[in-house]
């Protein structure tokens, strides 16, 4: 089950996500410069696959879990992850609508949200430049040889502390990082990205 | 002996109408300034009368409130504050709809009147975001609690939770859930309920707080098919606040302008003030534009410039007085009430009418002033006192009805009555002597309006006429038999109306079912109200799982009564041997890798054998009211001074629901239910109107039938005159029936009033054919019809304007008038003297 809040984090971490796979050069740059940076990158992309590795720090679990997985994103507003056993779940994105099946669960659980939070509205609003830090969020950005980190923080009190994005600058994406205020830590790392491979609606489906 | 009685006291009244007639005649011509200050004094205080009377708008107030389904359903509007509730419809493409109740929310929210916000709070959300924790504690609190929340029939799977093998596989779902977020918000709600009781928990819930019918997709308030957007508000003040309600609504208007989806709004400050101001508009381009007609038809009659002048000012003081008399006897007046003036305009000119034509006629004929005048006055007074008394009574009749709209409308158009007849008794003769002297002009024949050749013909084929008549009457009688009463309050409201349009989008994109049955089970202690509901609940899911009845809630469908706490205890000692182990959660925790203490508070609850005991219903309603779901018990449970009321609704379809049998059933199960619903409340109304209609109906005809004995002291003189008006009225009820219009709570009085009115017809007719000189029987019928079609074609502008205003409740008045006016009148004009013809010849 999901909340609202959970998958408004979802969304962020998801445009993270879909920013850092594409092209971006090296150089010192700001907060506003690194987020146009991914924008800009993005705009080449109609599709892209990837393997990925999660290691999950939870104040639930004794140890750090860790997963393995696919995920699949067609622009403008299809999304798809799936995550192997012994955690196997699958989880599809249209637009505002997300669907997700846990375990063995025969129907998936169905959240909508706010459709000015939905895949394409992100995507709309990402149609021009970035000249100033977007409202309610405080940016960082480092470069270190050709690996970048932009770390966002949320304002207010929310459940999320900060996201940090590590990409090379190549445009591939190494690393997604959330920290929560709880201490919990999720740690994303993209494999094998493959861009424009001519995805098809039958590759977004749950069953 | 009793005929000996009546005739005296008929002698009596008729003398006593003379002499009070010679005395209005007396003391109009000779003291004319002293009675025109008295009129003054009168109308002056009228005024001050009026400024100070209340005047209402609220539409419900029209109805009798002590019928128990009205008084349920105002009661309930009143609990939920959906009477003092704003709604908003914002319609439009489903993308664009949610950007722009964003906006116009946020407009919403900075409004401001007085400079204090409009409102108190704007919903438009399904789930707010913000009280994620506050549905994590409640989920907490309810999965240790399930006696409270599960349906006894899943009680297994709910032991079959607690199972070794279920456990483990009830985290390795957690963990899946887990590990498929990319963060680990879900934690909270994860530890709270690790076995996912709440699978068995929230469908309930859902169910049970649905109270429209939305697109699950959606977390706003949007109908299925994504086209309407619900938004609700509370303003800051209450309706009755009609300053502040006029203001809200000149707020509201700003913040939707510019808006590119179309937003209309219902509620009762919309409807206070908008159908107020439709309701007014109507009214008066209704009264001015009957007056206009009404003017220029007398004119084009009679050429004289002052008696038509005076019209308007003979019915602005009638109207002044019964407004002021009324505003005396009653508390407040509501305004649809003030349509009577539009019927003053009609009937008060019919007075005038009378008494100019024949002071007209007898100066034409060559009388002198004084004696024309003590004609008119006099004679025609005479006719003029009994059509008005037979008019006026039966609508004082009405005032016995307890549908507000009938009384007050009975009273007003008596009073209305009555004061146009003295107005005119008392302005028309000192007028009509001051013209003679300052204005003296050669009186020339007044144009017949084809009268002479209505007399020639029906003198020629009496019956032809007579059998046409009667043939017309039976097809028309026919017709009428299938008559049938629109007891739909609905079609009574305006159809251009704002608020009534929003209304019938909710009908239409929102609701559950076509129809709603709400039932009322109430008394002063809570655990006593729940049980006798819980026992109700057993019928609804009776009634739902037969297919009669499309679904229903209450609080019993969410949270289980006590009884049915302790059916679920049991089921769940029997089905796990005694109580719900948590060793082999214990130990799946820390087989599957989870760490053991977050989970502490589910497990300790649940080892507190908890589960074993009833959950107080306080403690139960407490708890929802804290949680996002609070919203199903304001709408299910209301405490107020009286006690508690525990409310179910039943949502079904036109067919298949046996209302009258379930009533027979609630009431063996729950004497002291209360019901209420559209179709409930409407044949309460249809029947209130029914037995006012009837009561006002009798004393009203029989009040009649003693005027037109006392006036005629014959039987024939009494067929003469309710003959025009039995067919006319027989007639308007075919004519309805053939254009499909049925009668209502409002147009059911024509009937009434045709009885008073139409009779008028008659009388005059048959007063003038059958007295005087047979030789000057046509000139006498000229005058007599022609004044009668002038009083009908006023009347018709006056009352039949009413059948072009936005307010079906008026046009339905309207065209029943109409038709009925127009029938009687033609059957008095043509079928009366045809009749009359072929009797007098008979009689030689």
């Amino acid at each position: 089950m999901i909340s609202i809040k959970q998958a408004r984090m979802f969304f962020l971490l998801l445009l993270a996500l879909l920013l850092t796979s594409s092209t971006c050069y090296a150089r010192t740059i700001s907060p506003v410069e690194g987020l146009e940076a991914l924008r800009r990158g993005f705009t080449g992309i109609s599709d892209f696959t990837a393997d990925i590795t999660q290691e999950k720090k939870l104040s639930l679990m004794k140890r750090t879990m860790v997963m393995s997985g696919s995920l699949r994103f067609k622009k403008p507003d299809l999304f798809f992850m799936e995550i192997k056993p012994p955690f196997n779940s699958r989880m599809l994105l249209r637009d505002n609508i997300i669907e997700q099946a846990a375990g063995n669960d025969k129907a998936p659980v169905r959240i909508a949200l706010p459709p000015e939070q939905g895949l394409k509205q992100w995507f709309l609003k990402l149609a021009s430049p970035i000249t100033s830090l977007p409202e309610g969020v405080a940016v960082q950005a480092d470069l270190t040889n050709t690996v970048y980190t932009v770390t966002i923080a949320p304002a207010g009190k929310g459940q999320v502390k900060d996201i940090a994005i590590v990409f090379l600058g190549d445009g591939t994406i190494r690393r997604l990082v959330i920290n929560e205020r709880n201490g919990d830590r999720a740690t994303m790392t993209l494999k094998k990205v493959r861009r424009n491979v001519g995805l098809t609606e039958k590759n977004f489906r749950l069953e | 002996m009793p005929l000996t009685i009546f005739s005296t006291l008929t002698s009596w009244f008729n003398s006593l109408t003379r002499r009070h007639l010679e005395w209005i005649f007396r003391v109009t011509t000779t003291r004319p300034r002293a009675v025109l200050i008295s009129f003054l004094l009168a109308l002056l205080l009228s005024v001050s009368v009026i400024f100070t009377t209340p005047f209402d708008a609220d539409i419900f107030q029209l109805f009798p409130a002590r019928q128990p389904a009205l008084r349920l359903l105002l009661d309930s509007l009143q609990w939920s504050g959906s009477a003092n509730e704003a709604y908003f419809l914002l319609e439009g493409e489903r993308e664009d709809l949610p950007r722009e109740a964003e906006r116009f929310a946020e407009r919403l929210r900075t409004a401001q009147v007085d400079g204090q916000p409009a409102f108190r709070r704007i919903t438009w959300r399904v789930f707010d975001e913000n009280e994620a924790a506050a549905f994590n504690d409640f989920i907490a609190y309810a999965v240790t609690r399930p006696q409270l929340f599960i349906a006894p029939e899943d009680v297994p799977l709910l032991v079959q939770r607690f199972a070794p093998g279920s456990v483990d596989e009830s985290l390795r779902r957690l963990q899946a859930d887990l590990a498929g977020q990319f963060g680990g918000a879900m934690t909270g709600m994860a530890s709270a309920d690790p076995l996912y009781i709440r699978d068995l928990i929230l469908p309930r819930l859902k169910a049970g707080s649905q109270a429209l019918d939305l697109d699950p997709d959606s977390p706003y308030f949007l109908s299925r098919d994504g086209k309407v957007l619900i938004m609700i508000a509370e303003p800051a003040r209450p309706v009755q606040d009609m300053v502040f309600a006029r203001n809200l609504v000149t707020t509201i208007n700003q913040a939707r302008l510019g808006s590119t989806v179309a937003i209309s709004c219902a509620g009762a400050h919309i409807s206070a003030v908008l159908d107020e101001a439709a309701m007014k508009s109507n009214i008066l381009a209704c009264i001015l534009s009957s007056l206009a007609v009404v003017l220029a038809i007398f004119y084009a009659v009679y050429r004289r410039i002052l008696p038509t002048l005076l019209l308007p000012l003979i019915i602005v003081v009638g109207v002044a007085l019964a407004l002021g008399v009324a505003g005396l006897l009653l508390p407040s007046i509501h305004i649809i009430s003030f349509a009577f003036m539009a019927l003053i305009v009609g009937l008060g000119t019919d007075y005038s009418i009378h008494l100019y034509d024949r002071f007209h006629t007898e100066r034409v004929a060559g009388k002198n002033s004084d004696d024309a005048l003590h004609l008119a006055v006099v004679d025609t007074g005479h006719s003029l006192f009994t059509a008005a008394t037979t008019t006026s009574m039966p609508f004082f009749a009405l005032m016995i009805s307890d549908v507000r709209a009938l009384s007050e409308l009975g009273l007003l158009v008596g009073l209305g009555v009555v004061f146009s007849l003295y107005t005119t008794f008392f302005f028309l003769p000192p007028l009509l002597v001051y013209m003679e002297r300052r204005f003296p002009a050669d009186y020339r024949p007044i144009p017949g309006l084809g009268m002479h050749f209505v007399w020639r013909f029906a003198g020629r084929f009496p019956r032809a006429v007579v059998a046409v008549s009667i043939l017309a009457i039976i097809i028309l009688a026919a017709a009428s038999s299938r008559t049938f009463f629109d007891g739909d309050l609905k079609n009574l409201q305006p159809r251009h109306s704002e608020a009534f349009m929003a209304q019938e989008k909710i009908e239409r994109h929102l609701s559950l079912a076509p129809k709603q049955l709400m039932v009322a089970i109430e008394g002063k202690e809570l655990a006593d109200v729940l049980q006798r509901a819980a026992r109700l609940d057993g019928v609804a899911r009776s009634l739902q799982g037969h297919g009669s009845i499309s679904s229903w809630s209450s609080l019993g469908q969410v949270i289980n009564s006590r009884s049915r706490q302790m059916e679920v205890s049991r089921a769940i000692y029997d089905g796990a041997g005694g109580h719900l182990s948590v060793g082999g959660l214990n130990a799946a925790l820390d087989r599957q890798g989870f760490e053991p203490e977050p989970f502490r508070p589910f497990i300790d609850a649940v080892q507190t054998n908890a589960m074993m005991t009833p959950v107080p219903d306080e403690e139960a309603i407490t708890r929802l009211k804290a949680s996002p779901l609070r919203g199903l018990v304001d709408r299910h449970l209301v405490k107020d001074e009286r006690g508690y009321h525990a409310l179910l609704y039943l949502y079904y379809k036109d067919t298949g629901f046996d209302q009258a049998a379930f009533l027979r059933e609630l009431k063996g199960i729950d004497p002291t239910a209360r019901v209420t619903g559209v179709d409930m409340i409407s044949s309460e109304l249809a029947a209130s109107v029914r037995k006012g209609f009837l009561w006002s109906f009798t004393i009203g005809g029989l009040l009649v039938l003693f005027l037109l004995l006392a006036h005629f002291k014959s039987p024939g003189g009494i067929f003469y005159t309710m003959s025009p008006v039995i067919a006319g009225s027989l007639a308007m009820l075919g004519i309805m029936a053939l254009f499909g219009m049925g009668l209502n709570f409002m147009n059911a009085m024509v009937l009434v009033t045709i009885v008073g009115m139409g009779s008028d017809y008659g009388l005059h007719i048959s007063h003038r054919i059958s007295s005087g000189d047979p030789q000057g029987r046509e000139s006498r019928f000229v005058q007599a019809g022609r004044a009668v079609i002038m009083s009908a074609l006023t009347t018709i502008a006056g009352f039949g304007s009413l059948a072009f205003a936005d307010f079906p409740a008026l046009a339905s008045i309207g065209w029943a008038t109409n038709f009925g006016v127009g029938f009687t009148a033609l059957f008095a004009l043509v079928t009366l003297p045809a009749a009359m013809i072929l009797l007098m010849r008979r009689s030689g």
